[in-house]
């Protein structure tokens, strides 16, 4: 859990970031939202100290960050920054080693470490293990940043826009895999982006700032339907205000007993792509695939529609 | 093919020195050509093997000694608290530069005698500009986003620098590194009008006698020197950079 208290940053007496409080559950992921220049690396970069806090208090589980010599504290924080940021003249296994190589792991925790996270970045040890940054395409280079800020095994996640540099496909697959080592790892991550989807797709919870100030601090249903103010509003997107609604739920949660023609939906689809599914087939409703033996149940438009206005 | 030319004539050119310091006997007929008939043809007053022992030592002395310098002021400059310094060591090190080695020399005698002293002052004022800019270059331009990672990830200030920074700027270093020992080398030579024991003595002693064949033995083995060292520096930087500097045409 972090708790974040009334933390502010000035700059030449501007309030870059302006008395900023929020409380971040463990194990969640947070996005901060915000148009450029409002303050979101700002005060990530104070959470780990890279910036000192002009007044205010940080506390990570109970503990006020500012009693720990900085990079003590950062050793226990992963970092994760756009351009991933690998050192250029070390292998991919010496730039993961490098959090356990400063807290003084022994060798063989240190090398069972990096198979594991090769692995679970789907990177092959021996191929990969011992090759440089500049033989990497750009998806791999971001996964193997990810995996340094994950070695040492942190609580606590920072990413300043990590996935900016990727193209679409690409970044979409780094989202899903990102959603699940989180599951998997359970650790709490506090995450920079622009794109607003990828806020939805990833997160619990979304911070939206501007100008220095925290607007509204809440889970993504509650911003599209009860947004603090105009800013969020537009911010959040009023005009996809539906779409996104929809996107944030599975099917399962309007399915239906019942039968319905045509191909069958696979039941973890989101009710926005079987929105889509739907009006493209031209059908008013949709059998969900069902293990063998079970009662055919249906999801259909009448109720996706409904879902879409819920308020 | 063309490496391969180069390095086949280098080494040629290698042994041919090599030849020359064992056994100058064997050159003195084609030397001979270029002397009057009973003047000496091979340079005797001192071993030239020993000269040339001599000429390295004080290039090799006085680079350590410069570069050890002026990567201590590179690295100052770069810190947060050495920042102030950062224009003032600049205008040092250029003065360095402009001053004339000749008069470095004039300057020193007085104060250090006759010999290699004096050599080995000017060698060191002269040398650190090459060395300083290049290490400025090279620990000013290091990717932002990987001195970001190096500070996000908990690396202290002195394990930034050792770990990332002198490691990311070791390529360049070293190529200024070699760009000062090989002015060295040619520098060096002065040295022998203040007594210092170098090649330039052979030089010297061919220019006050009209003796071409030693102003050519003199002028030969300097540059040979100078190729030597630039030979190894050049595989020293390519050590250092080639595997990260190398393009993505490698990519497996
Ligand atoms: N060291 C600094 N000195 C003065 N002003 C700064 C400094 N660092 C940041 N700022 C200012 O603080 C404001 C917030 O910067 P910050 O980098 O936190 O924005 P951001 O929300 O991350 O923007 P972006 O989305 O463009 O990355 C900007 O107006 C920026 O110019
Ligand atoms: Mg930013």
């Amino acid at each position: 859990m972090i708790e974040i208290d009334e933390i502010s940053k000035l700059y030449d007496g501007r309030a870059v970031v302006d008395r900023v409080s929020m409380q971040i559950p463990a194990s969640t992921i947070t996005a901060i939202v915000g148009t450029s220049g409002s303050g979101k690396t700002t005060l990530m970069r104070m959470v780990n100290r890279l910036i000192d806090q002009t007044s205010g208090q940080i506390k990570i589980n109970g503990q006020d960050i500012t009693g720990t010599q900085p990079h003590e504290l950062r050793r226990r924080i992963g970092y994760v920054i756009q351009g991933h940021g690998l050192f250029p003249h070390q292998t991919v296994y010496d730039n993961i080693a490098t959090v356990p190589r400063l807290l003084k792991w022994d060798r063989a925790k240190i090398e069972q470490k990096v198979r594991e996270l090769l692995a679970l970045f789907q990177l092959e040890f021996d191929s990969f293990a011992r090759r440089y940054p500049h033989e990497l395409s750009g998806g791999q280079q971001q996964r193997v940043g990810v995996a340094r800020a994950l070695a040492a095994e942190p609580d606590l996640l920072l990413m300043d826009e990590p996935f900016g540099a990727l193209d679409p496909i690409i970044r979409a697959k780094a989202q899903s895999d990102l959603r699940d080592i989180q599951r998997k790892l359970g650790m709490t991550i506090l995450l920079v982006t622009h794109d607003m989807d990828e806020a939805f797709r990833l997160s619990d919870r979304i911070a939206v700032m501007n100008a220095g100030k925290l607007l509204q601090y809440a889970e993504p249903r509650t911003l599209l339907t009860h947004p603090a103010d105009s800013f969020v509003a537009e911010m959040v997107g009023q005009a996809e205000r539906a779409f996104r609604l929809l996107s944030l739920n599975g099917i399962d949660a309007i399915a239906e007993d019942g039968q319905a023609a045509g191909a069958a939906l696979p039941a973890d689809l989101t009710q926005r792509e079987a929105l889509s599914d739907l009006l493209w087939s031209g059908r008013d409703a949709a059998p969900i695939a069902q293990p063998d033996g079970n009662a055919p149940r249906r999801v259909t438009l009448s109720r996706l529609l409904a879902a879409a206005a819920e308020r | 093919m063309q490496i391969a030319a180069g390095s086949l004539t280098r080494a040629l050119f290698g042994l041919g020195i090599l030849a020359f310091l064992v056994r100058p006997e064997w050159f003195e007929p084609a030397l001979r050509l270029l002397v009057d008939q009973n003047m000496p043809v091979i340079y005797l007053q001192g071993n030239l093997l020993s000269l040339l022992l001599q000429h390295l030592a004080l290039v090799l002395a006085a680079t350590t000694v410069a570069a050890i310098l002026a990567i201590s002021a590179a690295i100052f400059v770069t810190r947060p608290v050495g920042s102030d310094f950062l224009p003032l060591s600049r205008s040092i090190v250029s003065i360095g530069q402009t001053f004339p080695p000749v008069a470095v020399l004039a300057l020193c005698v007085p104060v250090l005698g006759f010999g290699n002293g004096p050599t080995l002052v000017a060698l060191i004022f002269y040398g650190l500009l090459p060395i300083f800019e290049n290490a400025l270059t090279a620990l000013r331009t290091i990717d932002p986003a990987v001195l970001e990672a190096a500070r996000g990830s908990g690396m202290s200030e002195p394990q930034r620098l050792m770990r990332v920074e002198l490691p990311l700027a070791m390529p360049l270093i070293i190529s200024g590194i070699r760009l000062s020992a090989v002015i060295s080398v040619a520098t060096a030579t002065i040295g022998s009008t203040v007594a210092a024991k170098t090649l330039g003595e052979v030089i010297v002693a061919g220019l006050q006698s009209y003796n071409y064949a030693f102003i050519l033995q003199g002028g030969v083995l300097v540059a040979a020197l100078a190729l030597l060292i630039h030979d190894s520096l050049t595989i020293l930087e390519r050590r250092f950079g080639l595997r990260r500097l190398a393009t993505t045409d490698g990519k497996p």
